[in-house]
């Protein structure tokens, strides 16, 4: 594996487990320090990154905030930023998924799965793109989902979350590309994750039908896609939406 | 402080020394369109080491105005 992050910064949310925990191993192994950002505080995982840090001699600092909350968002990213490092690379991975029809669920519901998964990215992007800007380059990636791509009824929360925050990466790709920054969304489809591993079975036999490879994601093919789109080697592309779903959107 | 905070101008927006200051307003000068004005607040939150509230940099709409502003900041130009 070769170190071509080294001397990179890198912010990534939601690095406790599942996708976000192994793009996080894929930037350890690639030479970036980070931080790493979740809203559970746990022996568990401050033990993981320590662990991690140590194996591929980067530099991993945890940091806490709920999505949700505006000034915790604000606050801790101002701390990122005293700490006067170049951040070369954003990762909005963190999510939250909740299914269900418009008629069964809470405006709090619907409200809160937006705050997660778009009013929280948005405003990591508005503050760190600032820095970025600074420095003339930067990449950030958001983690979206094919549900954003797709209607198929009774995912009316996650879904749209998720088309807003495809449609906002597009448009921040072209706001930013004048500061150096690039800016790309990954869908991933069904993925080998306590998320992805919620549904129920009938529910997750109906969603293997659809899929062209007939096999769910394991979370590393997903982050191996964030890499790609954070390489060099993706150095043109900007303002896209790589889908990762094994063959299950009609595009 | 102000010099500082002049040249920014001066240099982002390649205006010269004896511009007349009352006329820098925010899509009245060629180059401070909302790009412009993007690249503005990073260099002044760079400079003055702060972190500006988007309400503010909505407001900024001239050279004097964003004196007030930066106040708020505890910046006294």
């Amino acid at each position: 594996m070769t170190r071509d992050l080294q001397g990179k910064n890198a912010i990534i949310t939601g690095g406790r487990k599942g996708i976000g925990r192994k793009i996080v191993e894929c930037l350890a192994e690639r030479g970036a320090d980070m931080w790493v950002c979740s809203h559970e505080k746990s022996v568990e995982f401050e033990r993981d990154m320590k662990e991690l840090a140590q194996k591929h001699q980067v530099r991993i600092e945890t940091v806490y905030f709920d999505l949700c909350n505006e000034t915790e968002i604000s606050n801790q990213m101002k701390y990122i930023l005293q700490q006067k490092r170049s951040i070369d690379i954003l990762i909005n991975n963190a999510g939250m998924a909740y299914g269900g029809m418009l008629a069964m669920q809470s405006m709090q519901m619907l409200k809160e799965t937006f705050a997660v998964n778009f009013f929280g990215p948005m405003q990591m992007i508005q503050i760190v793109s600032k820095a970025m800007m600074r420095q003339k380059s930067g990449n950030i990636v958001n983690i979206a989902s094919v549900s954003g791509c797709e209607n198929y009824g009774g995912n009316i929360s996650y879904g749209s979350s998720k088309a807003a925050l495809i449609w906002a990466t597009k448009e921040m790709s072209k706001e930013l590309a004048p500061f150096g920054i690039r800016v790309n969304a990954v869908s991933p489809g069904m993925t080998n994750t306590d998320m992805g591993n919620s549904r129920t079975e009938k529910q997750q036999t109906a969603m293997l039908e659809r899929i062209a490879m007939k096999r769910i994601a394991e979370p590393e093919e997903v982050a191996k896609a964030v890499m790609f789109l954070i390489s060099d080697e993706a150095s043109y592309i900007n303002g896209h939406n790589l889908v990762v779903d094994g063959g299950r959107l009609n595009h | 402080m102000m010099d500082n905070y002049w040249k920014i101008f001066q240099e982002l927006f390649g205006l010269d020394e004896d511009f007349d200051k009352g006329k820098v307003v925010r899509g009245e000068i060629s180059d401070w369109d909302s790009v412009g004005h993007i690249a503005l607040v990073t260099k002044l939150e760079e400079t003055f080491d702060i972190m500006m509230e988007p309400e503010d940099i909505l407001q900024f709409k001239s050279f004097y105005q964003g004196i007030d502003i930066l106040k708020k900041y505890h910046v006294d130009l």
